[in-house]
């Protein structure tokens, strides 16, 4: 009967450290978390510029009583310019 | 990019940069300036341009400004390249077939009056212009007045390109077709332009694909007009005082320089497909072109079709 409880004591010990290394083991190579402090950087495409007002007022400068003042120039954002070539 | 347009020079400026808003607006600012300026001084349609002085001054050494002695001197290189196919001092055959007046007001009109009575009169060759570089001085021979229109183009594009690089990583001046690009947009491996069809110009005949530096297209169905009921066009064959009769609709050149791709692109419209491979192997100077039929077909060197985007 002795034997018996000595037994079943040092199996308990022994199954219990066996235990705790494999699961310290499986935690510690298992994928880790992504940080929430990292960066990523997404590329958004430009947003087009809007159109002038003029355009849907025939660019006479007042469109339903509003004066507007002429562009003083006509530059504009694209994402890349229309270049064509045929002789002028 | 930034684009920013308007009209010079009788046609369509475009200018794009890559940059913050308030630096390419500067650049753009300073690139219109040079061009509105440079066309005074190389127009031939005001008296007042330094151009119309020195034709006036035939026979007599003209004190010219560093840009015109730059231009004039580039323009007699080309002239020997080209074995006189490019050629400033057929002035007077402009005027004969009615080219008098600017593009635009030539358009205004409809058609030119008829001066067919006049025949082609000889001539200096350009080739007797005398050019003194150390004191800028210019001699143009008696009874020689000479246009510098395409040349003066390319020459100006590619000079307001260099002002707009220094507000941008990536620029292009487009005048009117003829090009000069600077660096290359973000992402991108190369420019993109599209080639017209010469006989409809809003439809797009291919793409190119193209490295920076220059690109320019002759055509003879652009700045057309009637004269005595006779459709005349601005390339003049120097060989016979007469608008070119070619097989080409139009010519393209893809070239380091403007003013090489400008010059090439008229003279290998004007002297077709054998003399123009002859004039383009010998004159040492490396460009790709690509010429069009009557039939819209596209032809070109092995190297130029590299150029050609197949989608």
């Amino acid at each position: 009967m002795k034997i018996v409880k000595r037994f079943t004591h040092y199996w308990f010990v022994i199954v219990s450290v066996l235990s705790f290394l494999a699961g310290w083991g499986m935690l510690a190579h298992s994928l880790k978390p992504v940080s929430t402090s990292q960066t990523t950087t997404i590329n958004t495409a430009a947003l087009p510029s809007l159109p002038l007002i003029q355009a849907f007022g025939g660019g006479s400068g007042t469109t339903g009583g509003l004066n507007l003042a002429a562009p003083s120039n006509s530059q504009s954002t694209v994402g890349l310019p229309r270049l064509r070539t045929g002789g002028s | 990019m930034e684009t920013f347009s308007f009209r010079a020079m009788n046609t369509n400026i475009l200018l794009a940069a890559q940059g913050t808003p308030a630096r390419t607006r500067e650049g753009f600012k300073q690139a219109r300036q040079f061009i509105e300026g440079s066309e005074n001084r190389f127009t031939r349609f005001s008296n007042a341009s330094e151009l119309s002085e020195l034709n006036r001054s035939s026979g007599t050494p003209f004190h010219a400004s560093i840009d015109m002695f730059s231009v004039v001197s580039t323009a007699q290189r080309f002239f020997h390249l080209t074995r006189g196919l490019f050629d400033p001092s057929i002035l007077p055959e402009l005027h004969r077939v009615g080219y008098d007046m600017s593009m635009d007001r030539l358009r205004q009109q409809g058609a030119a009056p008829m001066f067919e009575f006049l025949v082609a009169g000889e001539h200096p060759s350009f080739s007797e212009v005398e050019l003194d570089e150390r004191r800028s001085m210019i001699l143009l021979p008696c009874g020689m007045s000479i246009d510098l229109g395409g040349i003066a183009k390319g020459w100006i594009a590619e000079q307001a390109a260099l002002i707009l690089a220094d507000f941008s990583s990536a620029c292009a001046v487009n005048a009117g077709g003829d090009m000069f690009l600077i660096g290359l947009p973000d992402g991108e491996g190369q420019w993109t332009v599209e080639l017209e069809d010469p006989l409809q110009p809003e439809r797009t005949l291919t793409t190119l694909k193209v490295n920076p530096g220059a690109v320019a297209t002759s055509s003879v169905t652009k700045r057309t007009w009637k004269q005595g009921g006779n459709q005349r066009h601005h390339l003049i064959d120097p060989r016979t005082g007469e608008p070119a009769i070619t097989d080409w609709l139009s010519m393209t050149v893809i070239a380091a320089h403007a003013c090489e791709a400008e010059v090439f692109a008229k003279a290998l419209l004007i002297s077709g497909p054998l003399e123009g491979e002859d004039i383009a192997r010998a004159s040492g100077i490396r460009f790709s072109y690509l010429a069009v039929d009557r039939d819209l077909k596209i032809w070109g060197t092995h190297k130029s079709i590299e150029h050609v985007y197949v989608q």
